[in-house]
């Protein structure tokens, strides 16, 4: 996205506030379905077509299940206990073919575009390495935008009629917004629809308090994103596309600044859109929650792209863990193994799938698979070493010593995760990985990977970002801070943050513009 | 309550529950372990929690968990 781009962004959201503040209550939502499918269309063309057809098929599709529940009330009067519960399971056998069909079409939409090159060239290397050629070509597929983000929201809505956790929507411009709204376009965040898909539906009054508290985080947000995020790509690719140059010192190096890198990045943009959304009275979907400071993987996933998180763990996680096979097969193992185990083993089998589908979201290719996989053993080795010492202890163990110790260990291994993530295959991650013992400088300057003024200004943000989430930590408000000032500190807070972004921004002439990372996903 | 309290006492013998009243947003009841305390009240009680009940106010507490078990058990 190059930063003219990103001025035109600026005018769009602008002209699109105003209207929306202008047109009467009941167009409002109106007003931000039409920009954000101008949005769409500028940027997707005929690619369009896709978002469309979900939109259309998840509206139809929740319509038929309501159509169904309706069906078995009428139905159920005057049935006795048994007559009732037989009609349920007939009702609810229904419901599942319709929501099947619902989630297979949408799916395959994304299955066709997003890992069919993947899935093909597996075949084929497969076919190979049984002496079969198989002369399989790459097809060109273009995605269209924010396809692997509407594609969950438009799954958890029609999961969500089908599991009776609201009624389906009748206003079908009601459900295109929710999918199709253009902030969230870009890197999510995966929203539901009886949270964000019902207040950006609601009409919102002006407000100058919620505008300033917008503009506040939208600025924050462009602070990360482009002083501190853009200029860290300086030295994160120069060291991942030649690796092969440097030492182990300045790889672990590299390898930490791009941890920083995504987080300021993906965080900066979410806080972007939040801060959008903030601006209109909307109340955004958390996405981070400081992760950088976890004791466990376990709970920097709770922290990190929790959006994703909480749709694998509602949708996928629970969907298969209290399925029928896997609790019968819970019970089976009653009184055959330890206590431990008996809750261990099925839960280890559902969270399999879980972080198969984590990696494979990320992208298709065996790397992604790996580092969704990588954080799965993690865990599975996690629970089974914390309950031998819970078993020899008798005790949670904590203190402060245990604590830091947490949190160096999980930051470590998060940055092997983000090393795995970055590198081009995994062939080259276990090589980065084989490379961290070579001796040899860290002086990056010297090594013109990096001049000292950018250098510099990387290790200011790290440690403004670090701050920042600790004052966050402590339970501190730091908008709710600003507001409390009189008003000329509060403008000369605004300035300040706007000079920084044009004075300290990543942009121009030895600069290279980069595309928001979780946007091609 | 004593035959809740037993069941949450075999899988996290930790915790104070009686006294818990934010056992999710502290991270005291991880997914994992209300799957694993699903499937321990379905075996225990008459009733069947689907992934719908699986919603974190319905695990904030000792208090909340047995609402909903009785809520089910009344439908």
């Amino acid at each position: 996205m190059s930063y003219k781009m990103l001025i035109y962004f600026a005018f769009f959201a602008s002209i699109v506030f105003i209207l929306y503040q202008i047109f009467p209550k009941k167009y409002k939502y109106l007003v931000l379905l039409l920009f954000s499918y101008l949005f769409y269309f500028f940027s997707n063309s005929y690619l369009s077509i896709f978002l469309i057809l979900t939109t259309i098929s998840i509206y139809l599709i929740a319509l038929w299940i309501n159509k169904v529940n309706q069906e078995f009330k009428t139905k159920k009067e005057g049935l006795d206990k048994e007559a009732k519960k037989e009609l349920k399971k007939q009702i609810n056998k229904k419901k599942k073919k319709i929501l099947v069909l619902g989630i297979i079409f949408n799916l395959s939409f994304l299955i066709v575009l997003k890992y069919l090159n993947f899935i093909l060239g597996s075949f084929g290397s497969l076919a190979n390495l049984c002496g079969i050629d198989l002369h399989i070509k790459v097809l060109p597929l273009l995605m269209p935008l924010g396809i692997s983000f509407y594609t969950l929201q438009a799954l958890s809505y029609i999961i969500d009629v089908y599991r009776g956790k609201y009624e389906a929507e009748t206003n079908f411009f009601k459900i295109a917004l929710f999918l199709g709204f253009y902030p969230a376009l870009i890197e999510g965040p995966i929203s539901r629809y009886d949270e964000l898909g019902k207040d950006i539906t609601e009409p919102h009054e002006f407000s100058y308090e919620n505008m300033c508290h917008g503009l506040q985080l939208i600025i924050w947000g462009l602070i990360k994103k482009i002083v501190m995020a853009d200029r860290m790509n300086i030295i994160v690719s120069a060291v991942f596309d030649n690796y092969q140059d440097y030492s182990g010192l300045v790889i672990i190096f590299a390898v930490i600044v791009y941890t920083f890198q995504i987080y300021t990045e993906f965080s900066g943009i979410i806080d972007i859109v939040s801060g959008i959304l903030e601006m209109y009275g909307i109340r955004p979907t958390k996405n981070f929650e400081r992760p950088l400071f976890s004791r466990n993987v376990n709970e920097f996933w709770r922290k990190w792209h929790i959006s994703l998180g909480a749709w694998l763990r509602d949708y996928v996680f629970y969907s298969i863990s209290l399925s029928k096979p896997i609790t019968a097969f819970s019970k089976r193992l009653h009184g055959k193994v330890s206590k431990f185990f008996e809750g261990f083993l099925p839960v280890a089998i559902s969270l399999f799938f879980v972080w198969f589908a984590n990696g494979l979201w990320h992208g298709a290719s065996f790397k992604y698979i790996f580092y969704g996989l990588y954080y799965y053993i993690i865990m599975m080795i996690g629970q089974i070493t914390h309950e031998l010492i819970v078993q020899k202890t008798k005790k949670e163990l904590d203190n402060k010593y245990i604590k830091a110790f947490q949190i160096v260990r999980t930051f470590i291994l998060v940055n092997i995760g983000m090393l795995i993530f970055r590198a081009d295959t995994l062939t080259i991650a276990f090589r980065m990985i084989g490379q961290f013992f070579q001796s040899g400088t860290l002086n990056l300057v010297k090594a013109d990977v990096i001049d000292i003024y950018d250098l510099s200004l990387i290790f200011i943000s790290i440690i403004v970002v670090l701050i920042v989430d600790l004052i966050q930590e402590k339970g501190i408000k730091i908008r709710e801070f600003i507001d409390k000032k009189p008003i000329y500190i509060r403008y000369a807070i605004y300035i300040i943050g706007i000079l920084v972004i044009i004075i300290f921004g990543a942009y121009g002439d030895g600069y290279v513009p980069v595309d928001p990372i979780y946007g091609q996903f | 309550m004593e035959e809740l309290l037993e069941i949450l006492n075999e899988l996290k013998p930790t915790v104070d529950w009686e006294n818990e009243e934010d056992l999710v947003k502290r991270g005291l009841l991880t997914s994992m372990e209300i799957v694993r305390l699903v499937v321990e009240i379905n075996d225990n009680f008459d009733v069947e929690l689907t992934p719908i009940d699986v919603v974190p106010e319905n695990f904030y507490s000792v208090k909340t968990i047995l609402a909903l078990i009785e809520k089910l058990e009344n439908e």
